[in-house]
């Protein structure tokens, strides 16, 4: 008798949802979500400058944004971003960790994020902007890797995001993995390919919508 | 103000609240007011659970979820989660997610497929009908029992439109009934074929859930201010010529199509520029391609066809089912799942699925009077205040206007909504039939 603990019906479809740039576990069906060439490269220490200066990037992201600087964020973007956030499910532990990105918060390029922005800081009517909440967020545990691709590195990182509204006393909290691509040139500058955002809930805890991370 | 006749409901009084207020003190249905505290006030919220989501018909799924014996999903009718899953038989059954035995959760998975339910507690094993197929032990504990006694709850099941409906009402009240003519405009949004692109986006909503679906049965007033952005970012155009606001409500200006079951469409009238999908809408729209949006009271919104331009120059069409769980006075959980047509290319996919990414930047206007009412109708005085929705319009047809129902032209009023209100105190004051 199958039961519902016990189904081996694989239902977890990733969609378009970008290739995982994390390397390990690299094993049964996830080395096959991987784009060849984009997994598996060798880990950076923290101590090489590489790192750093992705460490700094990212840094320095999160700044633009907690301090409502939209406009110079974008500027951190590749032309060719690929920004997601895939829904997630609840499944059984043989079904995959639930991600699926056949529907989304956030799929985004270049121009759909620039309209966001535009939103976000220019117009008089975005009631959700303003008053402008108040919003940190804390990235931290940076894994970065090598690509076969020179001047691109996966870079993973885990980012809690905290939201004030008015003058409530509590936050709203969205804590999620980030795995980025990021370019980075022979001056050391970087920019964001690709962000994969991977949420740590299932049914988000508040309305997150335009809110970047 | 307008004089407005007597309402046939004035004579109900409805369940009296511990401190002496009954349902009729909320509500004046000459004027067309509620009083803010049936957003937040904690006992009527239980009895809107019992009085009205446990009668209700809600759409819990699409079809095509469940292509294969023993597929589920587990969804929601008000605050219980119900197992949506096809059975050997091939039919779809809706069954309460709880454990006939000691009331543990049978699915913790939200999908998957499993031949039949075993609960994590003692044991307890169901069939996708909901009847018990046996227990641990059970001759050692029950000894020669009669298993037919303690099968799943199971809700009675319609399927329309490609859409699963449930409930768990006991009376014989037919999802046909409880749709009324909302039900031909659905037909025109939703079928088997136009199915979900992948699973729901949900998330909380600091609201009551009545506020959500009261807007959606007919609210479009509110764009002209609440969505100003879009217009501000260029998304949507002002109406060439007078400019300024009065375009910009002749342009969210829709027919709404209101009924007694509460439910409301709102479409698109002939002529309407529909600049939000394409600047030439009439020399493709069909009529199908004007509806907009039907609520079905008390939890589903049914959305479509909406009409995709692709890039390419060709066009598809989709739908979506937006569900509003309720989760206490304060919160709902809004659910929102998109469908395209079955055959629509993978290329065709990814675009509307990023159309409605960028789209969402924009509904969260919405979810700011949700907000904003809530913190409203916490203080005593908040709570006394009154929604106000005594505009009323004329109940007249569009020429030409296909489908049925009680019909509001534009310039289009408070008449949907209120019909919403309506419902809401016509099943608060009904007792169990």
């Amino acid at each position: 008798m199958t039961t519902a603990d016990t189904a081996t019906k694989t239902v977890t479809q990733t969609g378009t949802l970008m290739p995982s740039l994390d390397a390990a576990p690299k094993t049964g069906t996830e080395a096959k979500t991987g784009t060849p060439g984009k997994t598996g490269g060798a880990r950076l220490k923290a101590s090489d400058p590489i790192y750093g200066d992705i460490l700094d990037f990212l840094i320095d992201e999160a700044a633009l944004l907690d301090d409502d600087r939209h406009v110079e964020w974008l500027d951190c973007l590749t032309e060719d971003i690929v920004y997601q956030m895939p829904v997630r499910k609840t499944v059984y532990r043989r079904n995959g960790d639930g991600f699926d990105g056949r529907n989304s918060h956030w799929d985004d390029n270049r121009q759909s994020l620039g309209l966001r922005v535009k939103r976000s800081v220019d117009l008089p009517s975005a009631f959700d902007r303003d008053p402008a909440p108040h919003i940190r967020r804390l990235v931290t545990n940076l894994i970065v890797r090598r690509t076969d691709t020179p001047g691109e590195y996966a870079a993973r990182s885990c980012i809690l995001l905290l939201r004030n509204r008015f003058d409530a006393p509590t936050y709203d909290i969205l804590s999620a993995r980030r795995e980025d691509l990021i370019r980075r040139g022979g001056d050391g500058a970087c920019k964001l390919a690709r962000r994969l955002i991977l949420v740590d809930q299932t049914a988000l805890g508040a309305v997150f919508i335009n809110v970047f991370m | 103000m307008m004089t407005l006749k007597r309402d046939s409901l004035a004579r109900r009084a409805g369940p009296m609240l511990r401190d002496g207020t009954t349902l009729q003190d909320l509500i004046d249905l000459d004027r067309r007011e509620v009083k803010m505290r049936v957003l937040s006030d904690p006992e009527l919220y239980r009895l809107e659970l019992q009085r009205i989501f446990a009668r209700a018909w809600v759409g819990v799924a699409h079809i095509s979820e469940l292509p294969n014996v023993g597929d589920f999903v587990v969804r929601h009718i008000g605050e219980d989660r119900v197992i949506v899953t096809r059975t050997f038989g091939g039919d779809i059954s809706v069954l309460l997610n709880v454990c006939a035995h000691r009331g543990f959760e049978l699915c913790a998975a939200e999908e998957g497929n499993a031949a039949s339910f075993k609960c994590p507690y003692h044991g307890w094993a169901f069939d996708g009908s909901g009847n018990l197929l046996g227990a641990p032990l059970e001759k050692e504990m029950y000894g020669n029992w009669d298993k037919s006694q303690y099968g799943l709850r199971r809700a009675r099941v319609a399927v329309r439109a490609g859409i699963v409906f449930a409930t768990f009402d006991t009376s014989e009240r037919s999802l046909d009934e409880w749709l009324g003519s909302a039900g031909w405009y659905i037909d025109r949004a939703s079928h088997e074929d136009r199915v979900p692109l992948g699973p729901p986006m949900r998330f909380h909503v600091n609201g009551n859930w009545k506020t959500f679906m009261d807007q959606a049965s007919g609210d479009n007033y509110h764009p002209l201010s609440l969505h100003r952005s879009l217009h501000e970012v260029g998304l949507l155009a002002d109406l060439p010529g007078t400019g300024g606001s009065r375009s910009t409500f002749r342009s969210w200006n829709h027919v709404v199509v209101g009924n007694p079951e509460g439910n409301a469409t709102f479409a698109f009238p002939p002529g309407f520029p529909t600049a939000v999908f394409d600047e030439n809408a009439e020399d493709f729209l069909t009529f199908e391609g004007r509806l907009f949006a039907s609520s079905v009271f008390p939890q589903t919104v049914i959305w479509g066809p909406y009409v995709y331009p692709l890039p390419d120059g060709t066009k598809t069409t989709g739908s979506a089912l937006w569900q509003v769980e309720p989760k206490g006075p304060d919160t709902f959980v809004m659910f929102l799942q998109n469908f395209i047509d079955r055959d629509a290319p993978e290329a065709t996919k990814e675009f509307v699925r990023q159309s409605l990414s960028a789209q969402q930047a924009f509904v969260a206007d919405d979810y700011e009077a949700n907000l904003s009412l809530q913190r409203s109708a916490r203080g005593e005085l908040g709570r006394q205040q009154p929604l106000r929705y005594f505009a009323q319009g004329e109940t007249t047809k569009p020429k030409g206007w296909p489908g049925p129902g009680i019909i509001f032209s534009p310039p289009q009023k408070d008449d949907g909504q209120w019909l919403f209100w309506r419902r809401w105190f016509t099943l608060m004051t009904e007792e169990a039939r």
